[in-house]
């Protein structure tokens, strides 16, 4: 019998206060309960596979709790290729399945705290085992390691048919193939931070961009396909693309001056950064 | 039959016949007679991805202008409005790809036609004129490509 359930709590990339609040609330409310055994970890997409944190966590065999600023699919996917075995649960009674469950539970801003800590206590009721309880009254163990911000495609392998279009669209050598054919971020880093472009080409919908803002994009489970589709009107109307793209380009420069500082400033400048920094 | 052209969209090759001409469009017309057969070009295929759905907006028998929209398309990746490449009456609808879209991924260049139309076939390009637009237009059309599906950019603090 184990004394406590492995709960791994990832931090928010530093800089908002109402997340850091969030943070305080959750991990003291966890530390309260003696079935959990608490590990606070920096932001999860931003560790890398080889560092000491990943590491820790591939150590871990029991079932376990990963809490993060992640959608639970981005969340998971993120772990698996860097190596942390078992599948993602979404039930107690998950714990009976093959492989060890790990329950991933998703954090946002507007996050209702009761609701994660709700999940948690089902979870831990719903153990094959009951937890003994931690006797000791420590802090939570915290990993320590230097992150920087990263930016790179995040595979659902339950989806991913092996089609290889990734690899055939991206032009930054992001992916490759291992021996036997099958798709691998070879150069996650290589990777254009804020394009997500591939996602959108993947027939499956089996890339993923944590960090993006489109829920379809960043992992939501439930978000739909179809929004992911490009539209390619402009091309097929019969005006020269050339003449179409600039005159896009122009729109958004011109939009971009008429409006002092609008709230869609920051997509048509990245809408003009596409267009000047991508190198074709 | 001649060679078809060829022009490589990055890794993949979109197949030409010279046996049609083109529109900028990206549609081929042939001569059939007094009408003209109109299908999507293997550029056009090859961006759009695996066909799902076909729609007309127009019934047979109306007058188009060029340019006019005249339907809808839905692919694996990407979807689109379709516009007529000319002027003209259209005659007739090919049901069979209307029932079965996916045709259009095998058979594109022959019973994969989408419609036909009595008119005159101005501003078509021949098959050297057209791969030399899409050579020329081909990066412009990358970059719209990624600068919209690079549309979104992050701002969630997630
Ligand atoms: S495009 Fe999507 S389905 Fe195809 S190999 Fe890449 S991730 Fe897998
Ligand atoms: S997002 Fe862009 S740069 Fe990154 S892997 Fe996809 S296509 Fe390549």
């Amino acid at each position: 019998m184990c004394d406590a359930m492995p709960v791994i709590f990832s931090e928010p990339r530093p800089g908002d206060a109402d997340q850091q609040e969030l943070v305080l609330l959750l991990t003291n409310a966890l530390m309260s309960r003696k079935a959990v055994d608490l590990t606070i970890v920096p932001h999860l997409y931003d560790l890398e596979p080889t560092g000491p944190t990943m590491e820790f966590l591939r150590e871990i065999e029991e079932p376990m709790i990963v809490i993060s600023w992640l959608y639970p699919r981005a969340a998971f996917w993120t772990l698996k290729t860097a190596g942390i075995a078992g599948q993602l649960a979404e039930e107690p009674a998950d714990q009976e399945e093959r492989e060890r469950p790990v329950w991933c539970l998703g954090l946002h801003s507007e996050v209702d705290p009761k609701s994660i800590l709700d999940e948690v206590d089902r979870i831990l009721a719903g153990a094959a085992a009951p937890f003994s309880g931690r006797s000791d009254n420590r802090e939570p163990t915290r990993r320590v390691e230097d992150t920087r911000e990263r930016w790179y495609p995040v595979i659902d392998r339950d989806r991913c048919s092996g089609c290889l279009e990734c690899l055939n669209f991206c032009l930054f050598g992001v992916y490759g193939t291992d021996s036997s054919d099958d798709i691998l971020i070879e150069q996650p880093d290589a990777c254009r931070p804020g394009c997500p472009a591939c996602s959108r080409i993947c027939p499956e919908g089996a890339i993923m961009f944590p960090q993006h803002g489109d829920p379809a994009i960043s992992g939501d489970a439930k978000a739909s396909l179809e929004g992911l589709k490009l539209d390619l009107s402009q091309l097929f109307s019969g005006a020269d693309p050339s003449a179409q793209a600039l005159a896009e380009r122009d729109r958004a420069v011109e939009t971009m001056q008429s409006q002092p500082k609008p709230a869609g400033g920051d997509r048509l400048d990245s809408l003009v950064d596409e267009l000047d920094e991508m190198d074709l | 039959m001649p060679k078809p052209l060829v022009f490589m969209m990055g890794q993949s090759p979109a197949i030409l016949p010279v046996d049609r001409r083109y529109a900028r469009n990206h549609m081929w017309v042939i001569e059939m007679g007094e009408t003209l057969r109109v299908g999507f070009s293997a550029y056009a295929v090859r961006l759009l991805g695996d066909m799902r759905h076909l729609e007309w907006s127009v019934e047979v028998g109306t007058e188009v202008l060029a340019g006019q929209q005249i339907g809808f398309v839905e692919a694996s990746k990407a979807t689109s409005d379709l516009y007529s490449p000319m002027p003209g009456r259209i005659t007739s609808f090919n049901d069979s790809v209307l029932s079965d879209p996916g045709l259009i991924n095998s058979n594109l260049y022959d019973s994969a036609w989408l419609m036909e139309l009595q008119g005159v076939c101005d501003g078509l390009l021949d098959p050297e004129p057209y791969v030399r637009h899409l050579e020329a237009s081909w990066p412009l059309a990358q970059r719209l490509l990624k600068g919209q599906a690079g549309r979104n950019p992050n701002q969630d603090p997630r």
